[in-house]
């Protein structure tokens, strides 16, 4: 009788403290993911604004530094996400939850990696064109119909 | 919080037609623009619930927007004139 009040009480007091590990989990699991979504959403906003105001000079390579720009927002908040999926693996469930929880993970990360490749090739992009513009103008008296020693830009 | 994601995720995926296709307008070329801002929502939709129809459609999403972005860095390539021979 008295190993059965305590199992029930042992029982009691794990389920209790499984809830509560759970509650703080969840909490800190919609903190983190709400900052990620926010972050990707001030991104986008700051994104439409530059694509806006660069929209006037007709050039696509004016678009570069936005892109940039909007890259690094969704890589930062890729992160944030990615902390919030490891947060969530300390409560999953189920085989069912851990399965979405690795795809999604898995899906971010993937992601991550192509935006950081993305960021990487449009800097050499921005940095080509940077160095093409400055041997043109010091090569070049003539201005801006000469195409400099390496050729011209696209646009 | 959900539908306020789901709000702003639309809203990204509105801004990504509008802008692409004044982006299109304007320059007369392909633009990633489209892409960019339907990554953006694409994102913003797996920050809420997630079910396995949502994550093939946004792996599918992702497969489709490398796809088109090769094709862009390939047709962008392909128009650039060659650089001038040494003389």
């Amino acid at each position: 009788m008295t190993g059965t009040w305590a199992t029930a009480g042992e029982s009691t007091a794990g389920t209790t403290t499984e809830d509560l590990l759970h509650t703080v989990v969840d909490a800190f699991v919609q903190v983190v993911e709400a900052a990620g979504a926010v972050i990707i959403f001030v991104g986008a906003l700051v994104a439409v604004v530059g694509f806006a105001r660069a929209l006037p000079q007709r050039d696509p390579d004016a678009f570069v530094p936005v892109r940039l720009s909007l890259g690094r927002f969704l890589a930062l908040g890729l992160e944030f996400q990615l902390a919030s999926d490891v947060l969530r693996t300390a409560v999953a469930p189920s085989y069912e939850e851990l399965g979405k929880l690795a795809a999604v993970a898995a899906i971010r990360t993937a992601l991550n990696f192509f935006l950081a490749r993305e960021i990487a090739e449009e800097r050499r992009i921005l940095d080509e064109k940077a160095e093409r513009e400055e041997t043109g103008g010091s090569g070049s008296a003539g201005g801006a119909a000469s195409p400099g020693p390496r050729g011209s830009s696209p646009a | 919080m959900s539908e306020l994601v789901a709000a702003a995720a639309t809203a990204a995926a509105v801004a990504a037609l509008v802008l692409s296709a004044l982006v299109l307008a304007a320059t007369r070329r392909p633009s990633a623009v489209l892409l960019d801002l339907l990554l953006v929502a694409g994102l913003l939709r797996l920050t809420s619930g997630t079910s396995w129809t949502a994550l093939g459609a946004v792996v599918l999403v992702v497969l489709v927007r490398r796809l088109a972005r090769a094709g862009i860095v390939a047709a962008s390539r392909s128009r650039q004139p060659p650089a001038p021979a040494p003389a």
